[in-house]
């Protein structure tokens, strides 16, 4: 069996499973956030269920409302903290503790390998970076795995990249992301499949870079993005795994639909363009294009290590007076050692706004929004029409690096090009 | 299940963003998102759509967040079954759990205006304009159970737990 089998049949009690098959397994955790975590719990109720299945192992976050903007969002996060109380959940990251999340699902050790985690957000994906099955599923599918700490699964079949080669200078998780896309597009090969990375590029990749990879697989159509456990993992969950955990690896003759390789020597930084995720270009094709709005954070790249690449092109450099940069990182945890690193300092004298963990613009919803005319170039995950906010906004996806590169000269920029 | 209605269909990769854009989804009140559903993608939807109609698409119908909110407002709206090509497995899942029926048909030809007669259970569907008929990907029971009692919630009040068969 792969990774993702093994997963799903140990923690549903059977020897093996095959792809197709429905299943109904344990959940390690259940993630619900402040924007649906209200209606989640109405449906909790409506089951008729007055409790939930562990008051420590359903995770409840703020981070799409935080902090409230309107009095309509105030409200609704009152409506929120009420219920989240009422059920007496241990682990409620509300606004002071916050962040976005999936990265407090993972960076807080809610997430362990080999087991299962489902949160009321599509980049749930994002836990397959630990070697967990991390999906989303909407408030009703949440409501029942929090009153019976079940959900049921199709067993996907495994598609198996192995990536290989050297990283570049400059080239970050994000490229590899939007290569993939722009190799498979969205034309049905990956739809409801789990996507595994191995190979000796990712063995190098750090738990941020497995984080950005597992998280945008959601945006290949995918259900899960898995990098099965190594040092690295066993390295990062040292002193924060909530509970005891064993690596589940796929078996040697475990089988796949298909194997891509990728030669990661040959990606360069890279860049979505406006509206298709994957109508994706190197940077040099489109350097030059001009841009008004910048956007890092997200569950996709705000962690300090995408802080870290923006602070070494921002030193010393000023952002583009035409350029308005807002960078948001992912967690209250990232805001603190940015900040201690001094990553902070250099990007706000570069000029950048910083904003308090949420998702921000990202959905289009909270701080930050496009409006008409404006040309994002942005670290996030999506960008068709409307996303963050006007319909006649442009969004251009691409890596911190290349934000940061960019943002000097006001146009699109090819990070390996600047002199530092 | 058995409906005959007319199809207003769209083409590949309809997200869930243009199904029902974010800014309306702060909301508790569900029915409020009827009257803005498909509205960045097809402003006079709301003006040609009659209760009871269906919508067609391409790949990938529902890609995009995970937002429940798009298959509740398209139910709210009255539309009565969503076919596509295929569809993204988080805007699947929330369908049959909410009880908006879906029907994947590889390969049709569906276009706006087309009046079709489907039958559900069978996941048979004749196309009275085309004069063609369609198959459709059958669904598990359980999810037609799950369909027939109107979504999970009510399927569980009723049958108290539901059991896993392909």
């Amino acid at each position: 069996m792969t990774i993702t089998e093994k997963i799903l049949a140990i923690n549903s009690g059977r020897d093996k499973v095959t792809p197709g098959e429905l299943v109904w397994a344990d959940v390690h955790t259940v993630m619900t956030m402040d924007y649906l975590g209200k209606q989640t719990f109405t449906q909790l109720h409506k089951l008729g269920c007055s409790e939930v299945f562990d008051k420590d192992r359903v995770i409840c976050v703020s981070d799409h409302l935080v902090p409230p903007p309107t009095v309509e969002f105030a409200t609704m996060l009152n409506e929120w903290r009420e219920v989240v109380k009422q059920h007496r959940i241990t682990h409620f990251y509300d606004l002071g503790r916050q962040g976005i999340a999936h990265q407090i699902m993972v960076e807080q050790g809610h997430v362990l390998p080999g087991k299962i985690s489902i949160g009321t957000d599509s980049h749930a994906n994002t836990y397959g970076a630990v070697g967990a099955v991390g999906n989303a599923i909407g408030v009703t599918d949440a409501a029942v795995a929090m009153a019976i700490g079940k959900c049921w699964f199709r067993v996907p079949e495994t598609v198996k990249f192995v990536i290989y080669g050297e990283w570049q200078p400059w080239v970050m998780a994000k490229d590899l992301s939007l290569h993939i896309m722009g190799m498979m597009h969205w034309n049905g090969h990956l739809i409801y499949k789990a996507l595994e990375f191995t190979g000796p590029a990712i063995a190098q990749l750090d738990m941020a870079g497995r984080m950005t990879l597992c998280n945008m697989t959601v945006d290949l159509g995918a259900k899960n993005g898995i990098v099965p456990p190594d040092e690295v993992t066993r390295q990062y969950l040292q002193g924060r795994a909530k509970g005891s955990w064993e690596p589940l690896l796929s078996d040697s003759d475990a089988h796949y639909e298909a194997v891509y390789e990728v030669n990661v020597s040959e990606v360069g930084p890279t860049v979505a363009l406006p509206d298709k995720l994957d109508d994706v270009v190197p940077v040099e094709k489109v350097a030059g294009r001009k841009f008004n709005k910048a956007f890092v954070g997200t569950c996709t790249n705000g962690r300090v290590e995408d802080l870290e690449i923006m602070a070494k092109i921002l030193k010393g450099k000023r952002i583009h007076r035409d350029v308005n940069m807002i960078i948001v990182p992912a967690s209250q945890a990232v805001f603190l050692e940015a900040m201690q690193k001094g990553y902070l300092q250099t990007l706000v004298e570069a000029g950048a706004a910083i904003d308090t963990p949420s998702c921000a613009a990202c959905a289009g919803i909270h701080t930050g929004v496009a409006g008409d005319g404006d040309i994002v170039l942005s670290a996030g995950n999506r960008n068709m029409k409307g996303r963050m906010g006007s319909k006649n906004a442009q969004i251009y996806l691409t890596s911190p690096a290349v934000v940061a590169a960019s943002a000097i000269f006001g146009e699109i920029t090819d990070p390996r090009t600047i002199n530092l | 299940m058995q409906i005959q209605a007319t199809v207003h269909a769209y083409g590949d990769n309809i997200d869930t963003d243009r199904i029902i854009p974010g800014k309306y989804t702060k909301t508790l009140d569900m029915e409020s998102l009827a009257a803005h559903v498909m509205e960045d993608l097809d402003p006079e939807f709301r003006n040609r759509f009659r209760a009871g109609d269906i919508v067609a698409a391409g790949d990938n119908f529902g890609c995009g967040s995970s937002r429940e909110q798009a298959p509740v407002a398209l139910k709210m709206a009255g539309v009565s079954v969503v076919i596509a090509r295929y569809f993204a497995r988080i805007f699947f899942r929330n369908a049959i759990n909410i009880g908006l029926p879906l029907l994947e048909v590889p390969d049709h030809d569906i276009e706006t205006g087309d009046v079709l007669s489907v039958n559900l259970s069978e996941g048979s569907i004749v196309n009275l304009t085309k004069q063609k008929s369609y198959r459709a990907v059958p669904l598990p029971q359980v999810m037609i159970d799950i369909l027939r009692e109107g979504g999970l919630v009510s399927y569980l009040r009723k049958h108290g737990t539901y059991h896993m068969q392909n």
